[in-house]
């Protein structure tokens, strides 16, 4: 196939897209029609949600997290033993890449469609103050709340441990 | 040169003066990722040029050699962000030759596939590219738009936009969802349908083709000679190609032949680029008619304990910039012993910038370095 060099108006053309309608839409408004749900990708891999009642404390999350970003600790008033351990994730290390969801025995832990990190940081600075960011909002236990809006989950079919 | 007693316009006018040092980059926009040139120039015609690795050094391989077979995958990727699926590919298909695995059948469609829409994705990136570092912004808007497209296919099919993470050693991560052939095929036609429009401002533009003819010309012998790889090596004539002559996944069983052009310059490459375009869309219609049912991964065991036997393998998969190779050591641990990465842009970044640069114009160096792929961390990993 030949591509030869036309007319110099040929880069014209560009202008019938003027008329159509834009790409880019108003953030978070998007409204994609590849997927059948409004948003994002019903595998996308987001925040985790973890459901508290079914995790067993295995540590096989922490384990595999190839950046280290998950710790077992405990929750308040629990009996410290290994199976009340439950992950905490920090997600200023955290690459989302799912393994700890293919590996959790349990299927508790799996991962939401919610992408958005944005939070207001506190920042204080008064006369002599050192200003103060809160950063421990990257870093937080896992539950159910986002349980509604579940994205990647690794099934049984698909189970990667055993 | 002391610019306290020296303003830039004195300079210029003292005519025996006018020599300096130009760096270009290491956050230049036409550079992916932070590699620089030192340039000494001499008015706007560059005399010499220094590469200015190191910037991007974040230890890839040694980093590889302290996590696991498995863990590895979140790394790879980051090797080339535009197109990372070859990496990917590449990595565990070393792993696979070492344990002596042949993957199931389905899983080789589903890489063949979703390498393609890698290839196409850095395609795009590649024609924005050229739009850009020629001031011609267009192009550059319209393929990131289009770029989304293949960008959601991926979050579908993978939950993850950019880096996928989708391969693992023994096939891969999960199958695809009902529905999403379909509207893979869709999005080729769109973006078949798109091509025109490309063609009438980019690749048939009388201004592009002048300011692209002739530029960094790389002979047919030479190409050869200094390793250059992928569409670099094929606009040169040469028809070498990893998918047909060591063919690896599904690429077997598909139908294509080798784009070759002769010509060698910059116009040239942004031409085989155009053309291996519409081949890739080609190729993932193929893929998507012949894919088998079955299983798309082998059941290695514990993943977090995956041990992988002693011994090593290379292997080396097509990527958009030419070939990825990886090779891997095991000692019989749950950890390589050694991964060693040979990425495609190590001839254009070093040797031919050096031998091209210096009869250049400055307005031509991002053109240049957009024409021949160079992604700075597969050479500076
Ligand atoms: S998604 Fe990956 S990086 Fe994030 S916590 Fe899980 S294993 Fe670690
Ligand atoms: S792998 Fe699953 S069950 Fe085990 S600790 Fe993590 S979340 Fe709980």
């Amino acid at each position: 196939m030949a591509i030869g060099d036309k007319s110099i108006s040929a880069p014209l053309t560009a202008i019938k897209s003027l008329f159509k309608k834009p790409v880019t839409v108003r953030y978070p408004d998007e409204v994609l029609e590849v997927f059948p749900e409004k948003g994002v990708s019903p595998r996308f891999r987001g925040v985790h949600t973890n459901d508290l009642a079914k995790c067993v404390g295995c540590g096989s999350c922490e384990r595999i997290c190839p950046v280290n970003a998950i710790y077992m600790e405990l929750p308040e008033g629990k009996e410290d033993v290994k199976k009340e351990y439950r992950p905490v994730i920090d997600y200023g290390r955290c690459c989302f890449c799912a393994f700890c969801v293919d590996v959790c025995p349990t299927v508790s832990l799996k991962m939401s469609r919610e992408y958005d990190f944005t939070t207001s940081a506190t920042m204080e600075m008064r006369d002599g103050e050192e200003v103060k960011f809160v950063i421990d909002e990257f870093m937080f236990r896992p539950t159910n709340e986002r349980e509604d809006n579940i994205g990647y989950v690794t099934g049984k079919k698909m189970k990667v441990l055993g | 040169m002391n610019f306290n007693s020296y303003s830039l316009t004195k300079i210029a006018k003292e005519d025996k003066d006018t020599t300096y040092d130009l760096f270009f980059g290491p956050n230049h926009p036409g550079m992916h990722g932070n590699f620089g040139y030192v340039l000494d120039m001499v008015g706007t015609e560059i005399n010499s040029v220094r590469p200015n690795a190191g910037q991007l050094h974040r230890g890839f391989e040694k980093l590889m050699e302290q996590r696991g077979w498995v863990q590895n995958l979140t790394l790879v990727p980051r090797i080339c962000v535009m197109d990372p699926d070859p990496n990917e590919v590449a990595y565990c298909m070393s792993v696979e030759r070492i344990m002596g695995v042949e993957i199931p059948e389905r899983a080789k469609y589903l890489r063949t596939i979703t390498l393609e829409m890698s290839r196409l994705t850095a395609y795009l990136l590649a024609i924005g590219g050229f739009g850009g570092t020629l001031g011609h912004y267009t192009p550059t808007h319209w393929s990131t738009a289009d770029r989304d497209l293949i960008m959601d296919m991926f979050e579908w099919l993978t939950g993850g936009r950019v880096y996928h993470i989708y391969n693992i050693p023994g096939g891969v991560r999960s199958d695809a969802p009902e529905g999403f052939f379909d509207k893979l095929l869709e999005v080729m036609d769109a973006l078949e349908a798109r091509l025109p429009d490309y063609d009438s401002i980019l690749f048939e533009n009388p201004i592009v083709h002048k300011r692209l003819k002739g530029l960094g010309y790389v002979s047919k012998e030479d190409a050869r000679k200094t390793g250059l790889s992928g569409p670099n090596l094929r606009a040169s004539g040469n028809a070498y190609d990893v998918r047909k002559d060591v063919p690896y996944a599904a690429y077997p069983y598909l139908d294509f032949e080798i784009i070759t052009q002769e010509g060698g310059d910059a116009l040239t490459r942004a031409l085989q680029i155009r053309l291996e375009y519409e081949q890739t869309i080609n190729l993932i219609r193929q893929a998507v008619k012949k894919i088998p049912e079955g299983d798309v991964r082998l059941n290695l065991g514990l993943l977090g304990n995956l041990k992988v036997q002693a011994g090593e393998a290379y292997e080396k998969v097509e990527s958009s910039k030419g070939e990825f190779g990886y090779y891997i050591v095991s000692d019989g641990g749950t950890k390589p012993y050694r991964v060693s990465v040979r990425g495609p842009s190590l001839p254009a970044g070093f040797l031919w910038a050096q031998k091209h640069l210096p009869t250049m114009k400055i307005d031509d160096v991002a053109a240049w370095m957009g024409s021949l792929s160079i992604c700075p961390p597969d050479f500076d990993k």
